[in-house]
């Protein structure tokens, strides 16, 4: 330990000015360190700041009161109940001289220049100091009467105004603004007491100043008589992830328990250190051979091979440092300033918060990764020979032909783990794939081999290419890993989703004939529903626009929520697809939308009471039974008559019942959907969005769909994917060719002096590229195969069914993404020739001997 | 006192076909304030001299001893601080880390053996004054003349307790007028106590010698002895 300090100094001083002295070269390592921590950073605050933690969301759940009691739900018969709460019920339970103040809340839609979905509306007396800290005023001043109401941020955004008029509510009431408040990150309305509005649900919960904390036997009290509580005094039992660490966790969650979002987490993760390593590592060996007559001059002044250690090393310490804490610096920067379209994209935002614990540890991995990366570099460092070094004279690199044998093996074991993970789970699956990229790494040298004499035939520049990435092994085979790595994970990705896509869309059963428009009424009240046909009738002219209805559980007359019946078709095999697993119900205009054409023998069916049958399954003998469960439990089955169609459409659905079935039943009808014949009239994605604007103006929920069959929902996160692996292998073959013209100066000199035009030295420089990206792409491609065969088996496997009788079976169909293979194994090394030409600085070098 | 005995050094490069002598069974000696230069044709074998007198290179055969230390008996770790505290390398060019301002360029061998700070930039600055060179301390080493880098690089090679200076072309990148000053300041270290062992090509240099040595295909072809005392060269 003599003297370490010093030359711990001395390195440090070395390297910063070496840094400042080779910009380009130190940005680019500090940027490969960094923009992994800034993401990783960006997206730890970001959930951190989604996530509001019980101490955040106290002053807004609770004011300045000591705690409050909420209305309890629960499940009765199949309804939802609520626990009535009244002032008088709860006072024997609270500490005697406890005040309550009674808090009404309710969702409601609200209309600006549109509809918006439902939020939430806190009708409470906000002249009571209990309700202090609860929101902020902003502008204008608090609701005090009936017709009117103070908006939060959210809703100014959307347009409201203060001094102005705002319709909320399905019964369209008409509030004036007088106020925007802040509060909690979720879109709100305030009013007065008794400043509601009728129809929907309305929780009550109460607001307790007491004379004592409420401790935890006091909850328990309340408990014990059906009411929920939060008191001031009381941390809840389990704690969000926002208040711990996202990476430090509570100790009990793994990646493995993600599921496959977890594993492909965890994939990316070890993916990024482990190019970084690679990729920061040649950089850092470009580092070396520039400082190779440095480092000789250090040991000819008495350094010793650690003393070179130490001052590469330094070079890994303050890069991976700087671009660490830059990275963490700009993804927190990043994120603060962009929380308004976080916001919006992702869900609201609560106070802005970093994740201390999980950025230092980041930081700390990114300078982990960074010294990582300069470990071979400086130990070769160490080992240079100095005599040489010194008189300027080529160093023979040191031929390492790796481990084929080694890395063969780690291979194989790999790639079975990574097949074994289907009878195991996502964590096998990882490290599966984290065995594959170590002997990828062992395996490399002999593959730049295997390119090398593969190359005897190719043309001078790209021969001479091939022949130097054969002897400096060292240098090409970690860029080769590096596109190798990122390559086999978007195939695998690919290959995955691709078939994932392919087997969806095989077994996608469109509810709805395809090019139909369909509106469905969701929640919407009856007179509403009426309206929004009225709307359609209007905007679409002459279109015949068809009701689908259904029959729901309960009789005509009873109430909503009641205890209902539930119908079953005897002999439907499972799915057996229904509306919303409710029976359709439907006239001779519905029949012709489902069939696809008139059938006036079906239709006449239909008209008689018949019901229409589209499975030959459920008809017997000319009749469908049906077995209906009574709100009592009681059993019965009920026979009608039926005919069998057959739909040109596809429809999956199994039966269509005539109106009066509902009487024959006992049941209600109801609305389901609007939808309009493909054949009366197709509406393309302009008329859509027209309709949809229009519906907007008469409600929040109507969203008019086309029915296109499955629809393509992961082009653009895989978009996304592809273009980061193309910077990646990019990175590779600059990094790799910038070093191969440090190694290569003489040659291209010698190559110069015998009279070789620019162009060939510029393909030397894209051959160098071109064998780095494509060995690394074709060896990618080929990984990438047999983990994304084995991803797909493992997320495509149904719960509870054999791997083997899975794979076998014709449900398993692998669905190969061809553009993006071959864009992978040809526009990919081609593109980095490219750029890397583009790159080269094609004059004459000066070569001189030093001694 | 002698500082610097090679007896019987043989460096073999390569095996079989490719063997290559790159020195022949030299032995040498310089002693204490003795300007030793070595003369030769490219290939001859000089540079490899210097390599192995400073422990940079190890023979295939024969001894080196410096300040009556044989290298061969050095662990690693000794060998480098030996060259740490005793050897100095001046080459032809590029001896400085462009990073390192002049100071610090003088202050390296110290910096690496733990001299603390303060006293190691006290001897260097007590070295750039005996070249003349004291104001130039702080500047970096390309804001400098090509002479006065050689110079930095020479006071780098004596500071401190350094006495034996192995010099590889040291004016083999300099006109004429600055090889000389560069001659004038090894002679005067020389004068001040320090060995110089000097390897060159130019005849005219040799006449600041005590000895000159002259190198042909890896062995040692001639020695004239040119010291006032007229003893005779111990070569062979």
């Amino acid at each position: 330990m003599n003297g370490l300090l010093p030359v711990l100094r001395l390195s440090l001083r070395l390297s910063i000015r070496g840094i400042r002295r080779a910009k380009g070269r130190s940005a680019l390592i500090a940027a490969m360190v960094g923009v992994p921590v800034m993401v990783f950073t960006a997206f730890f605050t970001i959930v951190t700041t989604a996530d509001v933690s019980h101490e955040e969301g106290l002053p807004w759940t609770l004011g300045s009161a000591d705690a409050k009691i909420f209305t309890r739900w629960y499940m009765q018969e199949g309804a939802a109940r609520a626990r009535p709460a009244t002032a008088e019920e709860l006072s024997p339970l609270l500490p005697p001289g406890s005040r309550l103040l009674r808090v009404d809340t309710a969702n409601v839609p609200y209309r600006t220049d549109r509809w918006h979905a439902p939020i939430a509306l806190l009708q409470v007396d906000f002249k009571d100091p209990l309700t202090r800290g609860m929101v902020r005023l902003t502008e204008g001043r608090m609701p005090t009467a009936a017709g009117e109401i103070a908006v939060s941020a959210q809703v100014v955004e959307a347009g409201a105004r203060v001094g102005q008029d705002l319709t909320i509510g399905d019964s369209a009431a008409v509030k004036r603004v007088v106020g925007a408040v802040e509060g909690p990150p979720h879109t709100f309305l305030i009013a007065a007491p008794g400043g509601g509005v009728d129809g929907g649900r309305t929780d009550v919960s109460w607001l307790v100043d007491a004379p004592r904390p409420l401790l935890r036997h006091d909850l328990r009290n309340l408990d014990g008589h059906g009411f929920s509580a939060v008191s001031r005094a009381v941390a809840p039992a389990s704690e969000t992830p926002a208040s711990g660490s996202l990476l430090w966790g509570s100790g009990n969650t793994s990646l493995a328990e993600h599921g496959p979002v977890g594993v492909l987490f965890g994939l990316t993760m070890s993916l990024i250190v482990v190019e970084v390593a690679l990729l920061a590592g040649s950089a850092f060996m470009v580092g070396e051979r520039r400082r190779r007559r440095e480092l000789a001059l250090v040991v000819a002044q008495g350094g010793e091979p650690r003393h070179v250690r130490t001052l590469m090393m330094a070079d890994g310490l303050l890069l991976g440092a700087l671009g660490s804490v830059l990275g963490a610096a700009l993804g927190v920067a990043l994120v603060f300033l962009l929380q308004p379209l976080i916001a919006a994209v992702y869900r609201p935002l609560g106070p802005f918060d970093v994740p201390w614990w999980d950025t230092a540890t980041v930081i700390g991995l990114g300078v982990v990764s960074a010294l990582l990366a300069c470990l071979v570099p400086a130990r070769r460092a160490a080992r240079a020979d100095t005599a040489a070094a010194l008189a300027g004279r080529r160093i023979a690199p040191r031929s390492r032909r790796g481990l084929p044998v080694a890395g063969a093996a780690l291979l194989v074991a790999g790639t079975a783990g990574a097949v074994a993970a289907l009878w195991a789970n996502g964590a096998v699956f990882l490290i599966g794939c984290l065995l594959v990229q170590l002997g990828l790494v062992l395996l490399a040298p002999t593959l730049v081999d295997l390119v090398g004499a593969l190359s005897s035939r190719a043309p001078l520049p790209i021969r001479l290419a091939a022949r130097d990435a054969v002897r400096h092994r060292g240098r090409t085979a970690p860029a080769v890993v590096a596109v190798t790595a990122a390559v086999a994970m978007t195939t695998a990705i690919g290959v995955s989703l691709s078939s994932t896509q392919a087997r969806h869309e095989r077994d996608y059963s469109p509810l709805q004939p395809l090019g139909a428009v369909v509106v469905e009424k969701a929640g919407h009240s009856r007179e509403k529903w009426a309206e929004v046909g009225e709307r359609l009738r209007m905007e679409l002219r002459g279109v015949p626009l068809i009701e689908q209805s259904v029959l729901v559980s309960r009789a005509p007359g009873q109430p909503e929520h009641g205890a209902g019946s539930s119908i079953r078709i005897v002999g439907c095999a499972v799915p057996c697809v229904l509306l919303g697993g409710r029976l359709p119900v439907g006239n001779a205009a519905l029949l012709r939308y489902l069939l696809g054409r008139n059938d006036h023998a079906t239709s006449a069916a239909l008209d008689a009471g018949k019901v229409i049958a589209f499975d030959p399954a459920v008809v017997r003998d000319g009749h469908v039974k049906l077995k209906r469960r009574g709100p009592t439990g009681a059993v019965d089955t009920i026979t009608m008559p039926a005919v069998l169609a057959h739909p040109a459409t596809g429809t999956v659905l199994k039966v269509l019942l005539p109106k009066s079935a509902a009487n024959t039943l006992g049941l209600a009808v109801e609305p389901y959907a609007y939808v309009i014949n493909p054949r009366d009239h197709a509406v393309g994605e302009e008329e859509r969005q027209r309709l949809n604007a229009a519906l907007l103006q008469v409600t929040y929920a109507g969203e008019v769909r086309i029915e296109r069959g499955w629809p393509h929902t992961q082009t653009f996160s895989f978009a996304l994917l592809t273009a980061a692996v193309t910077a990646v292998a990019l990175a590779a073959a600059l990094v790799a060719a910038g070093l191969a013209r440090v190694d290569a100066r003489p040659d291209i000199a010698s190559l110069a002096s015998v009279g070789a035009t620019r162009r060939v030295r510029r393909l030397f420089t894209a051959g160098q590229a071109g064998i780095i990206v494509g060995s690394g792409a074709v060896v990618g491609v080929l990984l990438g195969l047999a983990l994304g065969v084995a991803a797909y088996a493992m997320a495509a496997r149904p719960p509870g069914r054999g791997v083997t009788s899975f794979v076998v079976s014709p449900d398993f169909g692998i669905d190969l993404p061809w553009l993006l293979l071959g864009g992978m194994v040809i526009v990919l090394p081609l593109a980095a020739m490219g750029v890397a030409a583009l790159f080269t600085r094609a004059e004459e070098p000066l070569t001189r001997r030093l001694a | 006192m002698t500082v610097l005995q090679l007896d019987a050094v043989t460096r073999v490069h390569g095996a079989g076909d490719n063997t290559v002598h790159a020195l022949r069974e030299v032995s040498l000696t310089a002693a204490t304030g003795e300007l030793v230069a070595v003369m030769g044709p490219s290939g001859s074998g000089k540079s490899t001299l210097l390599n192995v007198a400073g422990g940079l290179d190890r023979p295939t055969s024969g001894t080196v001893a410096v300040e009556g230390a044989d290298l061969s008996t050095l662990r690693l770790r000794d060998l480098v601080a030996l060259r740490r505290r005793h050897i100095g390398y001046v080459f032809q060019d590029l001896n400085l880390i462009p990073s390192l301002n002049v100071i610090e360029n003088v202050m390296l061998p110290h910096e690496l053996d733990g001299v603390r700070r303060a006293t190691a930039k006290k001897q260097a600055a007590s070295a750039l004054a005996e070249i003349g060179l004291a104001h130039m301390a702080a500047r970096y080493p390309d804001e400098i003349s090509g002479g006065q880098r050689q110079r930095v690089a020479i006071a780098r090679a004596l500071v401190g307790e350094r006495r034996l200076l192995l010099a590889d072309e040291p004016t083999g990148a300099l006109d004429s007028a600055a090889g000389d000053d560069i001659l004038a300041l090894l002679r005067s270290r020389c004068e001040a106590g320090a060995t110089v062992l000097l390897v060159t090509h130019e005849a005219r240099y040799a006449a600041w010698a005590d000895k000159v040595v002259f190198l042909r295909d890896g062995a040692i072809a001639d020695s004239t002895d040119l010291s006032s005392d007229g003893s005779a060269a111990s070569a062979r």
